[in-house]
């Protein structure tokens, strides 16, 4: 892959605390770090994958890269300019280049509006003229595959499927520059999976759309991605290409959630890494490294110091004392 | 009559009806399945596989609009013909359930040690005290650790994985002969779902009871099932052991599965089933996939193709791999 455009996206040291708990002066005295001190970057039309179980992060991630949630620190840079720098009227117009695919299509429709209605509401938000509205829709409608007999439809009489076919048309529809999808096929069945995959896939081949793609499923994850990023209780903990996180994972977090997915080939002798334990609470996550307390290799320091972001080999990142130490 | 069978359903038929319209859940379905065997119901959403749970448990049949036929002997007696007061008897006890939502299957207002001892209490009239050490044995046996102090705890006080493990402990507490799974692992997260998985295999092991996986995961089946039927619409379109299955698919719709989904470390498009599944109230004669079917021809859309078989336990309902045995 080249790697040698700038950075499209750049994230430094990005934090999101939210408030869980006050003490009896009212002030906030407890706070969910769902997402603690992330940073990476995406290049243009580059897909970067997010990947992590329930309560990780990645979602909150996502929301904090389109400016949907203001951080609590740290930087955001989107094609050069810092977004929580941004006056709100120029964070709208920024808004245009930048869009979101939801995960429940059933959801992110109006039910009470036709499809064709949900699709010029974005560009005539951004005021385009009827006659350009109507041209652009016939497009969109057409590129995911939607005949454009059923515009005049409301949402129940579409199949998830084709639900999500045309929460990707909208989300298309102000020709952003920059798309975060957050679990857009995890309600989906396997046979229809696909078809959205490969259609998002497509789409980005088409008109060169930057990703940031965020899912549970590691091998959804793998097929999407050029850059794929490990998340746990808040922080990054690996992040490189695909084939070297599949070929050589590094971090003990990687290597458990890699081995722990279930493969469709029986009988494959494959040796399982069974995690103990569960997620601590995000509220009290363990000290030192948060992936400490499930680690088969945890020694005294995880628990005394927080493992620093180093660029172990070109391009791929770890946080983990026992990798580092491994490789001095 | 094999000694081994534990549960030969039979040409079992629920369908659902209105005023308008009936919809045939599930069509005409039979299966064996043998003691210690896990035998993996896959299918999409709505192709019946819960529907088959709920018929066999005898949770659905009892009203009008809901129409159940068809014979299920379990260890020689037919479970369709029995009344309702003997299904009580039956439940719990020689047929464990283990639900999709653990959350919604336990009791939030009592501890789950009551829960659990409640089984023995109901089935072998045990005293109470005897009911309590029986529950804590079988929270010792799903690996929950503290085991006493957790029996006296509450639903919310557990996270999802230890739900599980409860409502695991629960339906083993009749020492069951037979265990009716519905997606057990889908609300969980993938490190947490190896766990269960490991602990549901290795409880087999022990008790060599039968049990009936549902699950849309392929992956999953593939990891701990013997043998795998595979359901479409309503039917079982496919049934081989797992090897077989997963190496020399023959109908079109495992082959079309297995094809949209995606593995880690390949780098092959995926190709998806085109269209999408059936209005179950809407059926047609002839094949119900003949619609996405790549291959499908004249006689397709007129004769409905049995399930026929191809090999050694290996039954296929396609035309097509009917008519290649035939010319052999």
């Amino acid at each position: 892959m080249n790697r040698d455009y700038k950075p499209f996206i750049r994230v430094d040291h990005l934090k999101k605390y939210f408030p869980v708990a006050k003490n009896w002066r009212g002030k906030n005295s407890q706070y969910v770090k769902a997402v603690d001190d992330v940073s990476f970057s995406i290049d243009e039309g580059e897909t970067l994958g997010l990947v992590g179980e329930s309560g990780c992060g990645k979602s909150t991630t996502g929301r904090l890269l389109l400016h949907l949630l203001a951080p609590t620190s740290g930087s955001l840079f989107f094609d050069g300019q810092d977004l929580t720098q941004l006056s709100k009227q120029a964070l709208w117009q920024k808004r245009r280049e930048m869009q979101f695919i939801f995960q429940d299509p059933y959801a992110a429709l109006n039910p009470r509006m036709t499809i064709q209605d949900s699709l010029h509401e974005p560009l005539k938000a951004y005021g385009e003229d009827k006659r350009t509205r109507s041209e652009t829709i016939k497009t969109l409608i057409d590129a995911v595959g939607i005949p454009s007999q059923y515009l005049n439809r409301y949402p129940h009489e579409f199949s998830g499927g084709q639900l999500q076919r045309i929460g990707i048309a909208r989300s298309l529809a102000l020709k952003p520059k920059f798309v975060v999808a957050d679990e857009p096929v995890a309600a989906l069945d396997m046979s229809i999976q696909a078809q959205i995959l490969n259609l998002m896939k497509e789409l980005q081949h088409a008109f060169n759309y930057t990703y940031l793609f965020i899912s549970h499923d590691l091998s959804v994850i793998d097929y999407m991605s050029d850059r794929i990023g490990v998340m746990y209780l808040g922080k990054m903990v690996e992040l490189t290409d695909r084939d070297a996180l599949y070929q050589e994972p590094l971090h003990p977090y990687t290597q458990a959630l890699l081995s722990a997915i279930p493969i469709a080939e029986p009988k494959r002798s494959k040796k399982k890494i069974m995690l103990k334990g569960e997620i601590p609470s995000p509220v009290h996550p363990p000290s030192g490294c948060h992936f400490r307390t499930r680690c088969p290799f945890a020694k005294a320091i995880c628990a005394e110091k927080e493992p620093e972001w180093v660029e172990m080999k070109k391009g791929h990142y770890v946080a983990c004392h026992v990798v580092q130490e491994a490789h001095q | 009559m094999n000694d081994d069978l534990l549960l030969d359903v039979r040409h079992l038929k629920a369908y659902f009806r209105s005023k308008q319209r009936t919809v045939k859940a599930v069509d005409d379905l039979s299966f064996t399945l043998k003691k210690g065997e896990i035998l993996g119901l896959v299918g999409e959403s709505g192709c019946g596989k819960s529907t088959t749970t709920k018929a066999l448990l005898r949770l659905i049949g009892n009203q009008k609009k809901e129409y159940l036929e068809g014979e299920a002997f379990f260890e020689g007696e037919d479970l369709i013909k029995k009344s309702d007061k003997q299904m009580q008897k039956i439940r719990g006890n020689k047929i464990g359930f283990i639900a999709q939502n653990p959350m919604s299957s336990l009791n939030p207002v009592f501890t789950i040690g009551n829960q659990i001892a409640e089984v023995p209490q109901m089935h072998q009239r045990a005293a109470k005290n005897k009911a309590w050490s029986i529950a804590l044995k079988m929270l010792q046996k799903v690996g929950i650790s503290d085991h006493e102090t957790r029996a006296k705890q509450y639903a919310h006080q557990f996270s999802g994985g230890m739900k599980q493990r409860a409502v695991i402990a629960m339906a083993l507490a009749g020492n069951p002969s037979l265990l009716i799974a519905d997606e057990p692992t889908t609300a969980l997260d993938v490190t947490i779902q190896a766990q269960i998985l490991d602990l549901m295999v290795k409880l087999r092991d022990e008790t060599q009871a039968g049990v009936l996986l549902i699950t849309h995961d392929l992956g999953v089946v593939a990891e701990v099932c013997d043998r795998v039927a595979v359901m479409y619409a309503g039917k079982i379109v496919e049934q081989a052991p797992v090897d077989e299955l997963f190496h020399h698919p023959q109908h079109p719709y495992t082959k079309g599965l297995l094809a949209s989904m995606p593995k880690i470390g390949s780098r092959k498009k995926l190709i998806p089933i085109s269209g999408h599944p059936p209005n179950l109230y809407e059926m047609h004669g002839g094949c119900l996939f003949q619609e996405r079917c790549p291959f499908a021809f004249d006689r397709c859309k007129n004769v409905e193709p049995p399930l026929h078989k191809i090999a050694e336990n290996h039954q296929s309902a396609c035309h097509l791999s009917s008519e290649r045995m035939n010319s052999f």
